[in-house]
């Protein structure tokens, strides 16, 4: 299991437990995001906390459950990126197509909203 | 002429390999040359993603990297014999070696969103520029956003980004150019 998921607040929040969020995970993570969303997770927060670095092929996996998020009505935001992680998001412009949120607590605190 | 640091990395093509090979590039810059802050950040993301390239695309044999730091830029060279670039634009495959010797002067567009495109202006049937055009206005159509962005990094990280295919060897050669001071945001059109 690339991803491991627990419920605060009727938020599914779930970690990536890995460093190197790679192109040999970015399939798995794929599947098993896609997996929380086709059981019914309406707000997800992807939790980068235990991340070191992604690459293009695992934020091809991520843009790919957005949109299927988006086609089942949910939603999925991102928390805990470090520097390079968020450089990366901005880089490509893709802090324009997810929400972000500092910490997990934050990101489960904007659903309430 | 100005001094050139250098060093080579040979990549075969496995996952273990990979984030250990960047952080050698990564360490080589850092302590032995002095290089720091977001230029690091932007040599690190380069090399990620020129492995994952060739880890993706690379059919077999071993893929060269090559970093070389001048006063001015860092330049980083990826070599390998494997599959020749491949890139889809409006639904249609473009493969090289491009047919025909008519291919000067054209631009192909292979990535668009949000008031961004990457586009790659043709040399000639071998060479091929990579660039950054600023389209603007923003639009967020997200069930359009692409799912492919290794070169868009590449090319954004970058002052210059260029690939060529060798006829005589089948050698596929990406050059990355990264400059050690200001803007290194690779738009050509602005």
């Amino acid at each position: 299991m690339i991803l491991q998921t627990t419920t605060q607040q009727s938020a599914l929040v779930t970690t990536i437990q890995v460093k190197e969020a790679n192109l040999t995970v970015s399939e798995k993570f794929k599947t098993e995001l896609f997996g929380l969303l086709d059981t019914g997770g309406k707000y997800i927060v992807v939790n980068f906390e235990q991340v070191t670095y992604v690459d293009s092929s695992f934020l091809g996996a991520l843009v790919s459950a957005l949109k299927h998020a988006i086609t089942n009505k949910a939603e999925i935001v991102v928390a805990g990126l470090n520097k390079d992680i968020l450089g990366l998001f901005q880089l490509i412009r893709l802090d324009k197509a997810f929400k972000i949120f500092d910490t997990i607590e934050n990101a489960v605190a904007d659903k309430a909203k | 002429m100005a001094a050139t640091v250098s060093k080579q990395l040979t990549f075969n093509h496995t996952a273990d390999e990979l984030y250990p090979l960047v952080l050698e590039g990564v360490d080589f810059l850092q302590h032995g040359a002095g290089v720091a802050g977001d230029t690091l950040t932007k040599v690190k993301l380069v090399l990620m993603e020129l492995l994952t390239n060739a880890l993706k695309h690379s059919d077999g044999g071993k893929t060269e990297i090559e970093l070389y730091l001048d006063p001015e830029n860092i330049t980083i060279k990826k070599n390998d014999t494997g599959n020749p670039l491949v890139v889809y634009s409006g639904g249609i495959k473009h493969e090289w070696p491009l047919p025909g010797n008519h291919q000067a002067g054209r631009t192909v567009c292979v990535y668009s969103w949000n008031g961004c495109n990457l586009s790659i202006a043709l040399k000639n049937n071998c060479r091929a520029e990579f660039l950054v055009e600023e389209t603007g206005p923003e639009q967020t159509d997200l069930l359009n956003l692409p799912e492919h962005f290794g070169l868009m990094i590449i090319a954004r990280a970058c002052s210059s980004f260029e690939y060529e295919f060798e006829i005589d060897t089948c050698k596929n050669e990406f050059t990355a150019v990264i400059p050690l001071a200001g803007s290194a945001i690779n738009d050509k059109y602005d």
